[in-house]
């Protein structure tokens, strides 16, 4: 019998070079102390320490069966693992093993992983994780790759040999949690996702993956979104994801996600909610933006003057084409639209003509406005209904038209997104 | 030439509303018109063979009605965006919620195999063996759905409503027999002096029970969840409450005039049958007995053609808006994905729970015997006297709730119109429910 003593022992020197394993089959595996009938318990769960590049094994537990609790046993006193029995070495000392003690970045694979959903970067779609590739060598053993095809769910139900199909395998480098709080936080969210990667996906995408996650998880993904692409995000959601969403938002995050958007996008969004969310939405407007959108609420007959925006670039016809360019570099991060230069005459803001952007990029630097503008330009009238705004884009095929009073002075812009959708 | 161009500006401006409203109205007419279903389609006829054009004066109440109560269902889903079910969990916690939809479940299934019988019966006048018209109809009514958008599923049921008119021809015919005197004028006589002459066989007590039936086959309680829903699923906005509303108007001018027309056809050619009344028991026995009654020319088979159309066609649009009520209500309670807007990869639990509840009831109404049948007719109204009550009450509470509802809350005036339709109705299921569980107690006079 091999005594206590050979604890810090190398691992068996015959074991192979490496070995792969599924989780699923490492479950309720015996665990027997140094000898095959001398078992002490089966395996309930491994336990590891996430690292880059890849998390690995610090531990196990086992179940000694009805009524005893579950114990921990570090991995230094795992010795092999064999397909009929996990071998460790007995206690340091006593009795017992030490107990578990909980530390930070640890995580459970049963508990945490098993069964989480996660995102799928390529295929864009929620998945869940159903089983664990692990990869075994020279005593140390990592998580290698997640399963989330139908073999997993199989082999975790003792069904693998039924499995025809080829396991759908995750490498680990693309499955990390939001963030290490959220796996051993006490909800247990493991929605796993980087969050540079998260803001790489169309927020067409986040939407339909939103959609498919429940409460909690929803939240997290969403918390994990920048006020920009939460607002897109949320704008491109099915009106029951919105409603979710918009629920379980905090006071500040909302006023913030809603100071991204038009008052035609807040009108929008504000459309799908319940009335009291819809009251809560709107105090946490500035007074002169509510008011505009709570118009834009309770008419199906929209005018320009309600759903234009100011993020609109104008500039006096006297100025030359490098001057433009210089100018529109300085405003052009505040300015959405800044596809055309609208070209005014001052103090009065009267529109005379307007300039593409590639033809002022292509111009002569010397050349003025005056000389590039499209004159007269097509505007749209401030008191037109959206109806006819439609018809208007849909004739131009412009991406954005000017508005105009009846004195032709440059009021806003439309964007054909806003108006098209 | 300034008021031409301000004419044309009013004309396209008017053109638009008229638009949107064509564009809103569908959930209220769909949701009144599929009330006139398999049940109360028989329910009309024995009601024109019984008392002829004496009850007709009974739908200027049940137009109001059905108004009131379904134009709630309008303004609560438009302003919380929720189903009746999940509206019910939400204001009065799980165990009335968990009631509701275990009930409603209950009384849509056993709804759906009346309506499968009346199919199958209407199809059978036709010559179509039984377990054709069940795999027809429910192949029919699940691509009906399937599309995945509401849309389409919308405008598809509206043509099926409109089958619902065929009744109004098939009254014409049969008061073209001559067999009422005065003609048209005494179906006007029957909305506002009813004349009733009771017979052995058809008592007073008689008369209350039909009085009762016509009510309780005009309100329902899958009617609220399903007109909700719809709302809901629709995506229809407080600002298309106004259309909503005409919308419901519609659907419950058209669903009473309708069951006028029945109780016409009916009552022309039974009740004022020249060798006096003959009685009938189902809508599928009146169309059955139309060639015998309307023997000129070749009116009798045309009518019951159309009988037989309109009977098919009011269970097809019965089973089709009660088993989605009974989707939709469990998708909100249980949370699953629930909209018609969705594919069937998207929401495949409440397409299931459709097909389920099309195929088990459809499979009972091909096996169950007469005695079987006869008994759940019973049981549905029993059930619904249940359920009905605590719907309405709890569909005013919700009304008064101004956190929930807002500037939409009831009017002083709407309480009180529905209260005492909630009042009325409660005393009215109670009495038919009792009366219907034992027939002795009301004695036949």
């Amino acid at each position: 019998m091999t005594s206590a003593a050979g604890a810090s022992a190398p691992p068996t020197p015959t074991a192979p070079e490496y070995q792969l394993l599924y989780f699923a089959e490492l479950l309720a595996r015996r665990v027997c102390e140094t000898r095959a009938d001398f078992k002490i318990g089966k395996l309930t769960d491994l336990v590891f320490r996430l690292a880059e590049p890849f998390p690995e094994a610090v531990g196990i537990f086992i179940s000694h069966g009805w009524g005893n609790p579950s114990e921990f046993i570090a991995w230094d006193r795992v010795v092999r693992i064999e397909s009929g029995a996990i071998f460790v070495l007995p206690p340091e000392s006593g009795e017992r093993y030490p107990p578990f003690v909980d530390q930070p970045g640890w995580i459970l694979l049963n508990e945490h992983l098993i069964g989480r959903t996660i995102l799928d970067m390529d295929g864009r779609r929620i998945e869940v994780v159903n089983d664990v590739q692990l990869l075994q060598s020279r005593g140390r053993m990592i998580i290698a790759h997640v399963d989330v095809s139908f073999n997993g769910f199989l082999r975790k139900w003792g069904f693998g040999w039924l499995s025809r199909r080829r396991d759908r395998l995750i490498s680990w480098r693309y499955v990390q949690p939001l963030s290490l709080e959220d796996v051993t936080a006490t909800d247990k969210v493991s929605l796993s996702l980087t969050r540079t990667e998260i803001h790489e996906l169309p927020s067409e995408d986040l939407a339909d993956a939103l959609e498919e996650l429940s409460g909690r998880e929803q939240e997290a993904m969403f918390s994990a979104l920048d006020t920009e692409k939460a607002a897109e995000t949320l704008l491109d959601a099915e009106p029951r994801a919105q409603r979710q969403i918009v629920a379980d938002l905090q006071p500040e995050h909302a006023r913030a996600i809603l100071s991204e958007m038009s008052p035609a996008d807040q009108a929008d969004l504000l459309s799908a909610l319940p009335w009291d969310d819809r009251i809560e939405m709107l105090a946490l407007l500035p007074k002169e933006q509510a008011e505009r959108t709570r118009a834009l609420l309770s008419t199906d007959e929209a005018k320009a003057r309600a759903l234009m925006s100011n993020a609109y670039v104008a500039m006096p016809e006297n100025i030359t084409a490098a001057e433009a360019l210089s100018r529109l570099r300085a405003a052009g991060h505040d300015k959405e639209a800044v596809t055309y230069v609208y070209v005014v005459r001052e103090p009065e803001h009267v529109l005379l003509g307007v300039v593409d952007l590639r033809e002022l990029v292509l111009a002569n630097e010397t050349a003025t406005l005056a000389d590039l503008m499209a004159t007269p330009p097509v505007s749209a009238d401030a008191e037109l209904l959206k109806e006819d705004l439609v018809d208007l884009f849909a004739k131009y095929h412009f991406r954005l038209l000017p508005v105009t009073d009846s004195a032709d002075h440059l009021l806003g812009v439309l964007e054909y997104k806003e108006i098209m959708r | 030439m300034y008021w031409i161009s301000k004419l044309i500006h009013q004309l396209s401006r008017l053109k638009r509303r008229w638009m949107v409203l064509l564009a809103v109205l569908g959930p209220g007419i769909i949701t009144m018109v599929a009330d006139n279903d398999a049940g109360g389609i028989s329910t009309y006829a024995q009601t024109g063979a019984k008392t002829g054009f004496n009850m007709l004066w009974a739908f200027i109440i049940l137009v109001p009605m059905a108004y009131f109560v379904q134009e709630m269902t309008v303004r609560l889903g438009a302003v919380t965006k929720r189903g009746h079910a999940e509206a019910i969990f939400d204001g009065f916690g799980p165990v009335w919620g968990w009631f509701s939809v275990f009930d409603l479940a209950l009384i849509n299934w056993l709804t759906l195999v009346t309506e499968y019988i009346g199919m199958t019966q209407a199809a059978l006048l036709f010559h179509i063996p039984a377990w054709i018209t069940f795999l027809g109809v429910t192949a029919l009514l699940m691509a009906i759905v399937i599309t995945g958008r509401y849309w389409t599923f919308e405008k598809l049921t509206l043509v099926f409503c409109i089958f619902n008119l065929v009744y109004i021809p098939a009254a014409i015919w049969a008061m073209k027999t001559g067999n009422v005197g005065a003609g048209w004028n005494a179906v006007g006589r029957g909305f506002y002096a009813p004349h009733f002459s009771f017979t052995a066989t058809f008592g007073p007590a008689a008369l209350i029970t039909l009085v009762m039936a016509n009510i309780g086959t005009t309100i329902t309680p899958w009617q609220i969840f399903f007109q909700q829903s719809a709302v809901v699923d629709k995506g229809m906005d407080i600002k298309d409450i106004k259309f909503g509303k005409i919308d419901t108007m519609a659907g419950a001018l058209m669903t009473c005039i309708v069951a006028a027309f029945i109780i016409i056809a009916t009552a022309a050619v039974f009740y004022y049958n020249p060798s006096g009344p003959i009685s009938v028991e189902s809508a599928a026995e009146t169309a059955a007995k139309m060639p015998e009654v309307m023997p000129n020319q070749n009116w009798g088979v045309w009518a019951k053609g159309l009988f037989a159309i309109g009977l098919f066609d009011a269970g097809l649009l019965g089973a089709l808006c009660i088993s989605l009520s009974t989707s939709w209500a469990l998708g909100e309670v249980f949370g699953w994905a629930h909209s018609l807007n969705k594919s069937v990869r998207e929401a495949p639990w409440f397409y299931v729970a459709y097909l389920l509840m099309l195929l088990s009831s459809g499979v009972v109404s091909l096996v169950a015997s007469t005695r079987v049948q006869d008994s759940i007719t019973i049981f549905v109204q029993v059930v619904a006297v249940t359920l009905l009550p605590a719907a309405l009450v709890f569909l005013i509470l919700l009304l008064n709730d101004k956190p929930l509802m807002g500037e939409h809350v009831n009017t002083r005036a709407q309480n009180l119109a529905n209260w005492s339709i909630t009042i009325f109705v409660i005393a009215v299921s109670t009495v038919f429910g009792v009366s219907v569980l034992f027939p002795k107690l009301f004695g036949s006079a």
